[in-house]
């Protein structure tokens, strides 16, 4: 009898194990791709070249059989060196999105060039999508070609990579302290000093540049235009002196109807102040009235 | 009391603000090659870095330089991009030039700012000592010539000469010039176009 019991109990035992067998599917990681890189404008027009202190979007399409959530960062690196020199503003960028914490940010070189309200990342439970980066490249980034390397990697530490290149364009902005001058003085009187003096002339450029300066002609008096005093009794300096016995800095220049240039060849740089002294010489025998003219100050690449 | 004053002595000396403001940027014009009559467009960015509201007034030194507006109004901190056409005379050269960028200061002796971009083209004519092997010989990276090659590609065919001579995109002589290099007799060239051009 014990015989006959023994195999219905391990048929049963049998039965009760299937019934208990749960079905288990390893999916395995694979690698994202990049399938494409676009640099735009923000109202989405493709560019080649950019313009520094502007805005631009990089977008970045991304593919993850996994889904995007197994994306674990993306990094872009902008660079007119080398892919692994130190941030700066005039030569290397780098940007990150992190999926852990689903933010942007920039590495370097400050915190003023990824404009993060900007920036925008796709919907993670797709398999691909797009991951904007809103940029702004200092005013002093080298107009040049530049790279655009961008770096995927995923939870499993896979990594992919794609570059394209695109170029910076020069820049030149210039301010003045100053929107006019006022001299005062008696007829006869030499080097009499604007008022203003000093004029500051602040420049943003990524290309060395000369600071120049014109007039559109004679001073011609305000109520009676037949007095006036020639535009080259004006004259301009670097420094209050307008004439040293020995010349510290550069020379006075007269002023002319053409550009006079007073600093030449000044290094690029961000905020970059130079000074224009200002003197005037007042001639005899012209009326007491208001004498004016127009003087330009002119700002211009090396 | 005595430091207070103190304080505002030291502070005031070292505030400035930027009275006039401008600069610009975009992409370079130092080298752009057309044949006569053919076209480029471009684009200026000016900007107004200053703390107070500017009027940027824009100045092209060559007459065949054309600017889509010359006068434009920023916001401190505020930029606008500016069109840029260039449309090739029927001389052949080197012309040079500027696309300048002037703000005004608003009193009787006033200082005005400017900055500028240089613009250097040179201008020749497809037909006639060109046409043969221009696609290497000249820059492509310059309408109407880049615009051939991107649309067509280097092998372009007498049809997509006949398409850009009818939109425009080239002159008479260019299509021409074209038909020439493609190896047609001159004569039947001539008339070929002439037929594109009543059929315009």
């Amino acid at each position: 009898m014990k015989v006959e019991v023994i195999p219905w109990v391990l048929l049963l035992s049998m039965q009760l194990s299937l019934a208990a067998i749960t079905a288990t599917a390893t999916v395995s990681n694979t690698a994202p791709s990049i399938s494409n890189i676009w640099i735009t404008e923000t109202t989405g027009t493709p560019v080649s070249s950019l313009d520094p202190a502007t805005e631009y979007y990089i977008i970045v399409n991304v593919t993850d059989s996994n889904s995007l959530k197994d994306i674990e960062n993306i990094t872009l690196t902008l660079y007119n060196n080398s892919l692994n020199s130190p941030d700066s503003t005039r030569y290397h960028y780098t940007f990150k999105f992190d999926n852990d914490t689903l933010s942007f940010s920039e590495i370097g070189p400050g915190n003023t060039h990824l404009i993060t309200a900007d920036c925008s990342y796709p919907t993670l439970t797709n398999v691909y999508g797009n991951y904007t980066f809103a940029i702004r490249l200092n005013e002093t980034a080298i107009p040049s070609t530049w790279v655009l390397w961008v770096n995927v990697t995923d939870s499993a530490g896979n990594k992919v990579s794609k570059n394209v290149t695109f170029s910076v364009n020069e820049y030149i902005s210039a301010s003045l302290d100053d929107s006019s001058l006022t001299f005062s003085g008696s007829p006869g009187t030499n080097d009499v000093p604007a008022s203003e003096n000093p004029t500051v002339v602040t420049v943003k450029s990524n290309v060395n540049f000369s600071i120049q300066v014109k007039g559109s002609g004679d001073f011609v008096g305000s109520t009676d235009s037949s007095f006036t005093i020639p535009l080259s009794y004006l004259t301009f300096d670097d420094d209050s002196t307008p004439s040293e016995s020995t010349e510290t800095g550069l020379a006075e220049k007269s002023c002319d109807t053409v550009y006079q240039i007073l600093y030449s060849n000044v290094g690029y740089g961000y905020n970059v102040a130079k000074n224009i002294y200002w003197f005037l010489d007042i001639p005899n025998g012209i009326l007491a009235q208001e004498y004016t003219t127009t003087i330009y100050v002119g700002v211009f690449s090396a | 009391m005595k430091r207070t004053l103190l304080f505002l002595i030291l502070l005031f000396p070292s505030l400035s603000f930027a009275k006039l403001s401008v600069g610009i940027s975009g992409p370079d014009m130092a080298d752009i090659e057309l044949p006569c009559g053919g076209r480029w467009q471009g684009y200026i960015r000016v900007y107004n870095d200053g703390d107070e509201p500017a009027q940027v007034h824009l100045y092209s030194t060559l007459d065949f330089v054309m600017l889509s507006t010359n006068l434009v109004t920023l916001n401190p901190g505020g930029s606008a991009k500016v069109g840029v056409l260039i449309i090739a005379p029927d001389r052949e050269g080197i012309y040079s030039g500027k696309i300048l960028a002037r703000v005004l200061g608003d009193h009787n002796t006033v200082i005005a700012l400017e900055v500028y971009k240089n613009v250097r083209v040179k201008v020749f004519h497809l037909f006639g000592g060109v046409g043969r092997g221009y696609a290497s010989k000249y820059n492509m990276s310059h309408p109407p010539i880049a615009r051939i090659t991107e649309e067509v590609g280097r092998k372009f065919t007498i049809d997509d000469i006949r398409e850009m001579y009818l939109s425009g995109k080239i002159g008479f002589w260019d299509a021409f010039g074209l038909l020439r290099e493609k190896g047609v007799h001159w004569l039947k060239a001539f008339f070929l176009v002439l037929w594109w051009f009543l059929l315009k």
